[in-house]
């Protein structure tokens, strides 16, 4: 199998709130720390990665978090205004159609354009090389060897995946009909693209993987490089089951925090055991890696911890 | 210090209890289960979700989607009470069908409406036009509320990053179309052969700037819009005037708002922000449910927790494999505890916020799935 590294393009895919920003932040510092250049896009404007790195904020023009480690952030709006310049030649033109507020929000909603620019701009940021060239044809070393995306959550992810596609069905012919279907051949690139799945160890945000991981390959003609299911809980030790018997006959006899430590130990195995279970599920589901990252115990997450997360990914290889 | 009202009571003196709260916290089962304990309490209740992830028909043990109001068997929780006359019925909206359904409404004429449904841009539009959702859900609401068949609706709103956008993008919705379609794209009466032909522009610029426009999408799309526009332009008076009663009923007393929080420390700055736009959209919070609180600890609240294993856990000299055990209990023991303990600071910091006005509940989270009637029902002791 392919190397998670060996693509350009790693879509980070999942419902609101399971950790997307951390595993993209995760996958980016394990490309870095293998000596390759990667960038972090970030699709829905809050800057976490920056934050993560206690850096100020990359913007839409990008910045440094750390050593070969990048980030964007792109804004639908920006992403539009920098397509639409380009389409249109002048930006007096653009000021005019698309800075009245009620234009662009039909112009959005009809044609979809900020979803199609915002996954645009992910195929120019895939474009750019070292020397400045730009373009898909361009020659010479990639500027960034890697582009994570941390999308934005599934439903609307998943229609940002969609958006070149339908670009595609309701123009037909022209400019537009063209660059979508650039868009639309690097995404469903088996060299170039995958998508990761991001997951909770609960049924509900597992079974919306499952759903989503169809979708992608039946609809979308996406490949999937894997799952990974965030904050496992943790693993028990290799305890000899006598000495835990015993352990719990003492505490259960003396009460206070013994009693409480082991009654706490108790329920996160429960807690392990199911999560291992729905691990097991998407095995069985999907033929794809399934890896596992630790419920992590600081907040705000910050690098030692995304290191030691992205650590766990060399194992997927 | 005054009494907080209970939640149930909260509930039962209104019509309509609108839940709401940022993405990921539970809403949808907590609509369910709200809705769930009303039935039972004998009213005739619906939720009512817009849920593309059936979320709601699973927490109702129901295969598949529901597209239509989908009445759940109860006899299987109320063995004890059959008699009890309340009923529970279960809606998922389907943005699409909505609008194809307010289409047909509002439409003058089947050519209209025939040409609006097949037209491409409508089929995105209605999927894709920011607010759209909003807007259905605020239609459907007032279809089932005017059609008397409940006593009580518990609306699960859609997941807004923004805690008014349930309110406010309906209108923001119709006024874009309305002003879009007024200002840019004049449609005349008659036929939509060209895209020229379908549009009167003001002025020679944007003349200009039409040409250019259709150079880069290509000029069916011109016109495909130009059409859409034009036969939708009729619409709008109605759906404006649904949209203001909406907004009208959701600001009555027949009302009430429900917010549903997480006790994490990650979601408490966005709670806290939705709390603060919803006050100063003048929507008062009537009941907070706290979802998925850690089941506590024993002797929780006790900040004396030793340090290391061996004063709690008994160590054993030269039994290694016992002491790894222990450290391995206690180190389990610590991060639970610090997780609680972050979590009962957020759950102060919360009551801080919302002060003693409305029900408070916290419910526990659960070790199984709430995946059908009877796991749904285990939440109930917990709503009251």
């Amino acid at each position: 199998m392919r190397s998670l590294l060996d693509n350009r393009i790693l879509i980070v895919l999942g419902k609101g709130g399971v950790g997307k920003s951390v595993v993209a932040g995760a996958i980016g510092l394990h490309a870095a720390t293998s000596g390759r250049k990667a960038l972090i896009a970030e699709m829905n404007g809050q800057e976490t990665q920056a934050a993560i790195w206690s850096r100020p904020h990359v913007g839409y023009e990008g910045g440094p978090l750390s050593d070969r480690l990048d980030a964007v952030s792109i804004t639908p709006s920006g992403a539009v205004e920098e397509y639409l310049v380009r389409a249109l030649k002048f930006r007096a033109l653009y000021d005019l159609v698309f800075r009245n507020r009620y234009i662009e929000p039909l112009m959005n909603g009809i044609l979809g354009l900020s979803d199609l620019c915002s996954i645009g701009k992910v195929m120019d940021l895939e474009w750019h090389r070292t020397s400045g060239a730009f373009g898909p044809d361009a020659e010479g070393p990639y500027r960034h060897d890697l582009i994570v995306v941390d999308a934005p959550a599934t439903g609307h992810g998943l229609a940002m995946l969609r958006a070149p596609q339908a670009m595609m069905d309701i123009t037909r012919v022209g400019p537009l009909f063209q660059n979508s279907r650039l868009i639309r051949d690097l995404i469903c690139s088996e060299d170039k693209c995958s998508v990761v799945l991001v997951t909770l160890p609960e049924e509900l945000p597992v079974m919306e993987t499952l759903e989503t991981a169809t979708v992608l390959r039946e609809q979308l003609n996406i490949q999937v490089a894997g799952v990974i299911v965030n904050a496992m809980p943790p693993e028990d030790g290799d305890w000899s089951p006598a000495l835990w018997d015993e352990l719990q006959q003492l505490t259960a006899a003396t009460g206070g925090h013994a009693r409480a430590a082991v009654d706490t130990t108790l329920r996160v195995q429960r807690r392990r055991e199911r999560a291992e279970h729905l691990v097991e599920d998407l095995q069985q589901k999907l033929a794809v890696p399934i890896l596992e990252f630790p419920e992590l115990n600081d907040h705000p997450i910050g690098p030692q911890s995304l290191l030691q997360l992205s650590s766990r990914l060399k194992a997927w290889t | 210090m005054r009494a907080r009202p209970p939640l149930p009571d909260v509930i039962d003196a209104h019509k309509i209890i609108v839940v709401c709260g940022t993405g990921g916290v539970g809403k949808t089962t907590i609509s369910a289960a709200l809705a769930l304990g009303a039935a039972l309490r004998g009213k005739r209740a619906l939720v009512l979700t817009i849920d593309p992830a059936k979320r709601l028909a699973n927490a109702l043990g129901i295969d598949g989607r529901l597209n239509e109001i989908t009445p759940i068997d109860l006899d299987a929780i109320r063995h004890d009470e059959p008699k009890k006359t309340g009923h529970l019925d279960a809606m998922m909206l389907d943005s699409k069908r909505t609008w194809d359904e307010v289409v047909c409404r509002f439409s003058q004429d089947e050519e209209t409406r025939d040409r609006i449904l097949t037209n491409a841009y409508y089929q995105r539009a209605a999927g894709t036009l920011a607010g759209s959702q909003e807007y259905m859900a605020m239609e459907k609401l007032l279809q089932v509320h005017q059609s008397g068949d409940y006593d009580l609706i518990v609306l699960d709103t859609p997941p807004t990053r923004n805690a008014l956008d349930f309110l406010e993008a309906p209108s923001r919705m119709i006024a874009v179309l309305q002003e879009g379609i007024l200002r840019w794209l004049i449609p005349r009466e008659g036929r939509f052969s060209s895209a020229r032909a379908g549009i009167i522009l003001f002025g020679k610029g944007q003349q200009a700037l039409f040409r250019l426009f259709e150079r880069f999408t290509g000029a069916e799309v011109l016109s495909g819009i130009a059409e859409f526009m034009g036969a939708f332009a009729q619409l709008l008076d109605g759906m404006r005037s649904r949209a203001s009663d909406v907004l009208n009923l959701l600001r009555s007393d027949q009302v009430a708002f429900v917010l549903v929080a997480s006790p994490r420390r990650l979601a408490l700055a966005e709670t806290s922000h939705f709390h603060e736009r919803l006050s100063e959209g003048g929507v008062a919070v009537r009941g907070l449910v706290i979802n998925r609180v850690r089941p506590p600890l024993a002797l929780r609240g006790h900040a004396d927790v030793p340090e290391a294993a061996s004063e709690a856990l008994p160590k054993r000299i030269d039994d290694l494999e016992w002491n790894a055990m222990v450290d391995e209990v206690w180190t389990t023991y610590q991060h639970e505890r610090a997780r609680q303990l972050a979590e009962a600071q957020v759950t102060e910091e919360l009551e801080r916020q919302f002060g003693r006005g409305p029900a408070w509940v916290e419910v526990p989270e659960k070790e199984a799935a709430i995946h059908n009637l009877e796991t749904l029902t285990m939440l109930l002791p917990h709503l009251q």
